[in-house]
């Protein structure tokens, strides 16, 4: 790395960084890690609220239970939203972020 | 909670074979549910904050906005399962439904047990030894943990 300061070049337009960048990052639902929600509670919403076969449900448990989270679902806020409500109403400890 | 007390029935959803005291604490569970989401101090309580998790991490105000629009649904749809579990408490079958209401409404339960003792994955009787009334809350927790993993097993069915 050179400790020379770089001139910042003249006459380049900067990108956008207006909002429609920021709407097209797409949203991730993210279940935690607790001590008190059963692997079978966990397994049995996943599979209630997202459709997921029995085994993807399990993966996405165990990876909740030795990584302290996972990635369970993905897309608008809006919907992220509605995902999160869900899980809430049924223990989860569940968030949502733009997944960058 | 065994298989012979809770299992699938033919016809669809769970039979039940549950001694009376068991019963009496499942309405017992749901009762003291509805009155914690009727207190007014409810706000404060660390065991409701875990019933109702901070959604943004980093966004105290859509944090907010969220807990205005969804707050009131989520409690709803607790208090109806609520309602659930206080008509069928006697009952000796439970279609899908009624047993979702069950699970969710014991598993708040425990949530509300679990943050009032702080529980860990690995906790025991034996770790509560030291208050009078901690072992009994805990035994009162695995009788819920055992009722909530059966009737749940019995719906995703065997593994």
């Amino acid at each position: 790395m050179s400790p020379r300061l770089a001139v910042a070049p003249v006459g380049i337009e900067r990108p956008a960084t207006g909002e429609d960048v920021e709407r097209d990052v797409p949203w991730v639902v993210i279940v935690w890690n607790d001590p008190i929600n059963l692997m079978s509670y966990v397994t049995w919403v996943l599979q209630k609220l997202f459709g997921y076969e029995r085994f993807k449900a399990e993966r996405l448990m165990w990876q909740v239970h030795t990584e302290g989270k996972a990635a369970v679902a993905n897309g608008s806020r809006e919907i992220c939203e509605g995902h999160v409500a869900r899980l809430h109403a049924h223990g989860l400890w569940a968030t949502l972020q733009q997944d960058r | 909670m065994t298989r012979e007390e809770i299992s699938r029935s033919f016809g669809g959803g769970v039979n039940l074979r549950l001694p009376p005291q068991v019963r009496t604490l499942v309405r017992a569970m749901a009762e003291q549910l509805r009155e914690l989401y009727a207190a007014d101090a409810a706000a404060d309580d660390p065991a409701v904050a875990r019933l109702f998790p901070t959604p943004y991490v980093d966004d105290p105000l859509a944090s907010l906005a969220f807990d205005d629009a969804k707050a009131g649904p989520i409690r709803q749809s607790r208090l109806e399962a609520i309602e659930t579990v206080e008509r069928t408490a006697d009952a000796r079958h439970l279609t899908v439904e009624q047993a979702d209401a069950w699970i969710r409404t014991l598993n708040d339960a425990r949530l509300v047990l679990g943050v009032r003792l702080d529980v860990k994955e690995d906790s025991t009787v034996e770790d509560f030894r030291d208050d009078p009334f901690k072992p009994g809350q805990f035994e009162l927790y695995a009788v819920l943990s055992g009722i909530v993993d059966q009737l749940v097993r019995t719906l995703i069915g065997p593994d």
